[in-house]
Parts: structure tokens; sequence; C-alpha cells
């Protein structure tokens, strides 16, 4: 029974983590910087009429207060009728796909703004620094060795644990997967660091920092997958999987306040938007 | 746990103007030669990959392969393989050094040559493309 209860705590947390208090604060930011660099002072900032950046805060709003209600209606039949473990696991990583959903909305939405601020931009001077980046710019040789060292200890354990043949294990698949992750990732970040410039009036110091934030996530939610992935082939094999609901719950949440950094907008440089309004 | 070496080491901007009627790779290489000049890029310092400068600036790769060539060339930047591309030592000297004057100076030296021997400007034209296409063929 008190299982129950900290996978029900630790699910309640998981439902106002990622459906409330971070889209809150992402919320907050998107209003502040809409009524601060407001259209008519910052028009680059606004390639469309403004009734669609109204309509789209609205939108995002909604759809976490959606999720947030669907949750605590999931939290309180969950919690009226108990299930086992494997039904909790399902419905923790569903409604955190689910929960994920308003986030995808905002990541497409930003990158159709990016597209038409390039197709409106007539600046015809382009600057660039002579500078080469490199990785270790942007993440310490230290977490970066962490990472390293984690994905091989992940690798190891999980030769260790084959040589028992459980029925449930999943044996080199385990391995690929994390693989195939980190692969992902380090594609995502080298495409960040030598890619196309996305938004085509974004400062350089801010696509720096904006860079070191994503390799800082892409790191941190590698180690925390890679970590989870481990915890749960280890709980499977002390016999103690009834506990997985709870640590994929918390491994949700980690993912999620690891990827909500990317939304902080820190010192961006606003006066790069300013100037004459380019669609009327 | 931050990298936090960005902009440790000088670094200089270089702009562009796509409606120069200087070409692109042009106005590159003399953005380059001048912040060698200017010292703010000395020798041993390392320059971007050719892939990330050209992302940077919005240019094909082809137009700044073209341009670190030339710079190569005239021995103000050197490719050192898979280790990047660096400031010559004798970069700030070979900088000053402009190709197309010199080029200009002997061609002017030439061609009174050419005229004193009673050539027309027409049989002079001719036989510089004659000869130019002979090359390139």
């Amino acid at each position: 029974m008190p299982e129950h209860i900290t996978f029900h705590l630790v699910f309640l947390g998981q439902i106002l983590l990622v459906s409330f208090y971070l889209p809150k604060r992402v919320h907050d930011q998107m209003k502040y910087v809409f009524e601060t660099y407001t259209p008519s002072t910052h028009p680059k900032l606004y390639p469309r009429p403004v009734e669609h950046y109204q309509r789209s805060i609205r939108t995002y709003r909604n759809w976490n207060l959606f999720m947030l209600s669907a949750g605590l209606l999931i939290f309180a039949a969950l919690f009226i009728n108990p299930h086992d473990g494997d039904v909790d696991n399902a419905i923790v990583m569903g409604y955190f796909f689910a929960q994920m959903f308003p986030v995808i909305l905002l990541d497409i939405s930003s990158l159709k703004e990016f597209r038409l601020m390039r197709t409106v931009n007539s600046r015809t001077t382009r600057t660039a620094e002579l500078h080469p980046r490199r990785l270790f710019d942007f993440i310490s040789p230290t977490l970066f060795g962490i990472t390293v060292i984690t994905y091989v200890a992940f690798v190891l354990l999980i030769l260790y644990i084959k040589q028992f043949e459980f029925p449930w294990f999943g044996g080199y698949w385990n391995i690929l997967g994390i693989t195939i992750m980190n692969l992902f990732f380090a594609s995502m970040v080298l495409w960040q660091m030598y890619g196309k410039k996305l938004n085509p009036h974004q400062a350089y110091a801010d696509r720096i920092r904006s860079i070191e934030t994503t390799t800082k996530i892409m790191v941190f939610t590698s180690i925390a997958a890679t970590v989870f992935v481990a915890l749960s082939v280890a709980l499977s094999a002390f016999e103690i999987r009834h506990l997985l609901p709870v640590f994929l719950s918390l491994y949700c949440q980690s993912l999620a306040a690891i990827g909500f950094q990317a939304y902080r907008i820190g010192h961006t440089n606003f006066d790069v938007y300013k100037g004459d309004p380019l669609v009327t | 746990m931050s990298g936090g070496t960005y902009g440790c080491n000088k670094s200089m901007e270089i702009i562009i103007d796509i409606d120069d009627a200087m070409p692109l790779f042009a106005q590159l290489v003399g953005q380059i030669k001048k912040a060698v000049i200017s010292k703010k890029m000395g020798p041993g310092d390392n320059l971007p990959s050719i892939r990330q400068l050209a992302n940077d600036l919005e240019l094909n790769n082809k137009t700044v392969a073209k341009a670190y060539r030339l710079l190569e060339r005239d021995c103000v930047i050197q490719t050192k393989g898979y280790r990047g591309t660096f400031i010559h030592p004798d970069a700030e000297a070979n900088s000053t050094v402009d190709l197309n004057a010199w080029v200009i100076t002997k061609l002017d030296e030439t061609i009174n040559s050419f005229k004193e021997s009673g050539v027309t400007d027409s049989e002079i034209r001719i036989a510089f493309g004659n000869l130019m296409n002979k090359r390139n063929s």
C-alpha cells in the first residue's frame, strides 16, 4: 500500500510539474515578451498579424489546462481504483506523451515563425564570427566524460545481466536503443553547432547561448535516459519491478524539467527585432 | 559544468553585403586580410570551417572554399588537415601584397610594349582571349 501512495504522490507531481508549473512559466514568459517587446516597437519579432500571437498564447494555455484537467481525472481514477505496475507504467508514459503535445505545438509554431522571418527578411548584410565552434566551447570536458562513463557503465551492466538469461530481458536491444538515442542527440548538437541559423535576426551571443542550452539538454537527457533504462533493468533483476512506475514518473519529470530550459529567455537581446515593420 | 570557453579567444566579426558589386568571395578575402593587418587575428589563430562560415553567412560552401583557397595561395592562411585552418605565420606581410594590383601593373607594361610595336587594341584583345581559352580548355 505505501508503494501506491508513493506512486500517487509522484504522479501528482508529474501532473502539476509538466502541465501546470513549467507551462505556466513559459506562458508567463510569452506574455511578458508580448507586452514588453510589442509589435509596434519590435516588428521583426512578429511577422504575422498581432491577433495570431494572442491566439497562440491562448491556445498554448488552453491545451495545458486541458492536460492538467485530464491528469487530475486520471489521478482520481487511479486513486479510487489502483492498478498493478504494468498498467501504471503505460498510464504514466502515455500521459507524459500527451503532456508534451503543447510543447510539440510550440516547437512547430516556432519553426514556422523562423521560416516566415527568413522569407520577409530584407536585410542584405550578413555577419559571422571568425571563430570556430567546438563541442567543449559549450559543455565542459568533465560533463562530456560523465556522459561517456555513464554509457560505458550501462553497456557493461547490460552485458553482465545478459549472462543470467532472464526471460523478460531485452539484451542487446537495450544497448542498441540507447546508442541510437545518443547518435540522434549527437546529430542534433552538430546541427545546432554547424547548421544554418534558423532565426535570421538572432544575435550571435544569443545563438551561442542557445547552442549551449541545447547541448546541455541533450547531454543531461542522455544521462537521464541511460540511468533510467539501467535502473529499470536493475529493478526487474532484483524483482522489485513494482517500483518502476514511481521511477518512470520521476524520469518523465526530470526530462520535462531539463527540456523546458530551452524556453528560458534569459539575457536574450531583443534589440535585433527593432526596426521597420516587415509585413503589414 | 559550463564549457564557458567561448569568446575567450580573440575573434572578429565579418560582414558581407550580398548587394555589393564586389564578389562575395572577394569580400571574404578582403575582410580576413583586413583582420590580419589590423591585428584582430594573429598567426596561429584558428578559423572556422568552410561549412560553419558558409552556413553562418548563408552562402554556398563553394564560395567560402574559393575564398579560403585564394587566402591559402597568398599564404595568409594555412590548412593543417583535420586540425583545421589557421592564420599563417607570415600572414601580416602577405596580406599587404595585392596580387590584383601586381597583375594590372604587369599587364599594363606588356600592353605598352605591344602598342609600341604597332599592335592594335583588337589584336591584343583577340590574342589574350585565345590564349586564356587555350589555357582553360
